[in-house]
């Protein structure tokens, strides 16, 4: 279990992190979200001792995180590194035991983790060979071949194609399964959404939303409305408490000024019976995102 | 510890590898190869000229026959008279022949050579005719052998040459000075190359790493100092193995072409002392040490591996002056030199320099060599400092304002 307590972190004049708190329980993953520059990846660093907090403290399993606690970390930083001139064994073996598995261990493991991401190339290619794709799987596997117990992969999902996407996502819930901590971050709030069991989001070092992801989203009420029936733009506009209409696939998206308007749209829209959809919901993470980033995630 | 090995283990499997430490370790073998080449080509164009030698006198020309033993020449032994002689020197199968003419005790030789033909020795020639007709006129005179050796022993005869520090004479023999010099600039012009061509393999190594952003997965695994002491323990192994191909390829360099280079023929290697080895040893070890463990800090300064050169110019153009310097220390000893002398960074080629030739007490030596080993802990501690501060940091901030900003 990783606890981070009341983290503060400035450089000169610039306050990166402000009171930072959060907890993740073995088996538990923490999306992390923020513009560029909110302080996520300054957050890992001081996670990993790699930087000096100002202020605050990082315990893992109770006790003050230091370097001796190094080996059951898997980290992937935002910047990919490899020896290009490595094969793809030396290199994931090299990186392995500098967090103390065996070589012949990760040597015995390495065809299964190929496999599971579809590496395309054999263990004696060199990284200089491989697509950019295959070249950031390696990576991916050399931070995770030694089953770390405490993950944080900083920006795992940023140039992967939907497929590699989902292959990635397939084993940020595997290693959940064996009972890791898992933190990472993106700036794609789908695949935060869909995987993270609570969320972080950062603006400009301050902590802006923090807790479970369903009751992050529900907090925010089910101001969404997605409808299919015979109802115009005109006629729905003309509800008292829709505050916004737009086109959404062969219907449309509702916006509600509190959940209580959605009564009245539903018996609108089915008095004459039968209608295709009405979803209530609350708003998408990147609506909220949006909305507490003051502008648009992209 | 363990992690120690695994980094250090790393820095050595890879620079094996590359082609510019092969290149760096098989210089030594491809000098000494060019050079024994070189060598044997000349051996080889150098053939012994063929001679014949004709006499009256039967076992006058046996014997001379048989002194022919460092076989400077070749004779055809079937050419017993002038007439045959001079019937193969026009045909061009002899380039000379030698007459000897005995006349009771009077002996004269006459050699006649071809001027196109290879040249003889001929003060060999003469000094084995000279020797045999000293034997023979001694066993005229009824002399014995060792009485012959007490007439012809040369007189004793020894130069020695002295030098003066602190109003005291310190005796040296005459070879040792040139020996020592010799020494010292072999040393100096080793500490030089070892100098260049490892820091800037080391500060390319770290700079290489940060570059390619591998250094934030390697600090999150192994803490930065102990990195940064495995990384010049790594260097140090490969330095080791090149000194000991370069001592190999020297040692047998010295054996092969002592046989064939008339200088060093001259050199009696018996005449080095062992304090004056260990000394220039100690300054060799210490002076890479300080410019390799600087190197490796320098390297962690830079953003990209593009930009190693510059980083390490400043320190390679010290060790430049430094060596430029002990070719003045050979010749002269002012206060400059003096001081240099006991400066880390120059140290270490000029101390060896002036202590070797003889400038300098050993007392000098071994304070200059105390100031450069404090210096080198010195050292140690703010390139691990800085290692440790910059090794994640890729601003584009000048690097001399980087050293100088403490955090």
């Amino acid at each position: 279990m990783l606890q981070v307590k009341n983290l503060n972190k400035s450089f000169g004049q610039m306050q990166a992190v402000v009171d930072e708190s959060f907890t993740v329980n073995d088996g538990e993953i923490l999306g992390l979200i923020g513009q560029n520059g909110a302080g996520k990846t300054t957050t890992f660093r001081m996670i990993l001792d790699l930087l000096k907090p100002d202020s605050g403290s990082v315990f893992w399993n109770g006790h003050p995180f230091t370097r001796k606690d190094q080996d059951i970390v898997g980290f992937l930083p935002e910047e990919r590194g490899l020896y290009l001139k490595m094969t793809v064994e030396e290199q994931v073996i090299y990186f392995a035991e500098l967090r103390g598995q065996k070589p012949a261990v990760t040597k015995q493991k390495l065809n299964d983790w190929m496999q599971r991401f579809a590496v395309k190339g054999k263990r004696t290619d060199k990284i200089k060979d491989l697509s950019k794709g295959n070249q950031q799987k390696v990576q991916l596997i050399a931070t995770l071949i030694h089953d770390p117990k405490l993950v944080i992969l900083d920006e795992p999902f940023s140039g992967l194609d939907p497929v590699n996407a989902s292959l990635l996502e397939d084993g940020i819930e595997r290693l959940k399964a064996q009972g890791s901590a898992i933190i990472f971050s993106s700036h794609d709030m789908g695949n935060v959404e869909k995987i993270s069991d609570k969320l972080l989001m950062l603006r400009q070092g301050e902590t802006v939303l923090n807790g479970v992801t369903n009751e992050i989203r529900e907090s925010f009420g089910d101001t969404r409305i997605f409808l299919q029936s015979p109802l115009t733009e005109t006629d729905l506009l003309a509800i008292d408490g829709v505050t916004d209409v737009k086109k959404y696939q062969a219907g449309f998206e509702l916006q509600l000024a509190n959940p209580e308007v959605g009564k009245t749209v539903f018996a609108q829209a089915t008095k004459n019976g039968y209608i295709r959809e009405f979803s209530q919901q609350p708003p998408s993470l990147d609506e909220i995102f949006r909305m507490k980033a003051g502008v648009s995630n992209e | 510890m363990n992690k120690f090995w695994v980094v250090c283990k790393q820095v050595i499997r890879k620079n094996i590898k590359s082609p510019t430490y092969i290149v760096l370790l098989l210089m030594p073998v491809i000098l000494l190869g060019t050079i024994v080449g070189i060598a044997a080509i000349k051996n080889h164009t150098s053939e012994t000229p063929q001679i014949a030698i004709v006499s009256n006198n039967a076992p006058l020309r046996s014997a001379l026959l048989k002194s022919n033993t460092k076989k400077a020449y070749n004779v055809s032994k079937s050419i017993t008279t002038k007439k045959a002689a001079e019937t193969s020197l026009a045909k061009e199968k002899l380039d000379g022949y030698l007459t000897v003419a005995v006349k009771g005790s009077q002996v004269s030789a006459i050699y006649k050579s071809r001027t196109n033909g290879k040249t003889v020795d001929t003060t060999s020639l003469q000094n084995s005719l000279n020797s045999l007709k000293m034997q023979q006129t001694a066993a005229q005179l009824g002399l014995s052998a060792k009485q012959l050796a007490t007439l012809f022993a040369p007189a004793n005869f020894k130069t020695q040459s002295v030098s003066y520090t602190n109003g005291k004479e310190t005796a040296q023999k005459n070879n040792q000075q040139t020996i020592n010099s010799i020494l010292a600039m072999v040393v100096t012009i080793l500490i030089y190359i070892f100098m260049v061509s490892y820091a800037s393999l080391i500060a390319q190594e770290v700079a290489t790493e940060k570059g390619s952003r591998i250094m934030e997965i390697l600090v999150s695994s192994v803490s930065p100092q102990i990195q940064f002491f495995a990384k010049v323990t790594g260097m140090f192994v490969l330095i080791l193995l090149q000194v000991l191909v370069t001592a190999i390829c020297g040692v047998f360099g010295l054996k092969y072409l002592s046989g064939n280079v008339q200088f060093l023929k001259d050199l009696d290697l018996s005449h080095v002392q062992p304090n004056i080895i260990i000394i220039l040893v100690l300054f060799f070890i210490l002076g890479i040490t300080l410019y390799t463990i600087l190197a490796a800090g320098l390297g962690a300064l830079v953003s990209r591996s593009d930009q190693v050169s510059q980083a390490v110019s400043p320190l390679t153009m010290v060790g430049l002056a430094a060596y430029g310097a002990s070719f003045v220390a050979m010749n002269s000893n002012t206060v400059l030199i003096k001081i240099g002398s006991f400066i880390p960074f120059l140290s270490q080629s000029i101390m060896s320099v002036r202590y070797a030739v003889g400038n300098a007490t050993i007392m000098d030596a071994i304070i200059s060599l105390v100031i450069l080993a404090v210096s080198i802990v010195l050292v140690t501690w703010f390139t691990t400092r800085l290692y440790a501060n910059h090794v994640l940091d890729y601003s584009d901030q000048k690097i001399w304002k980087r050293i100088l900003k403490r955090n």
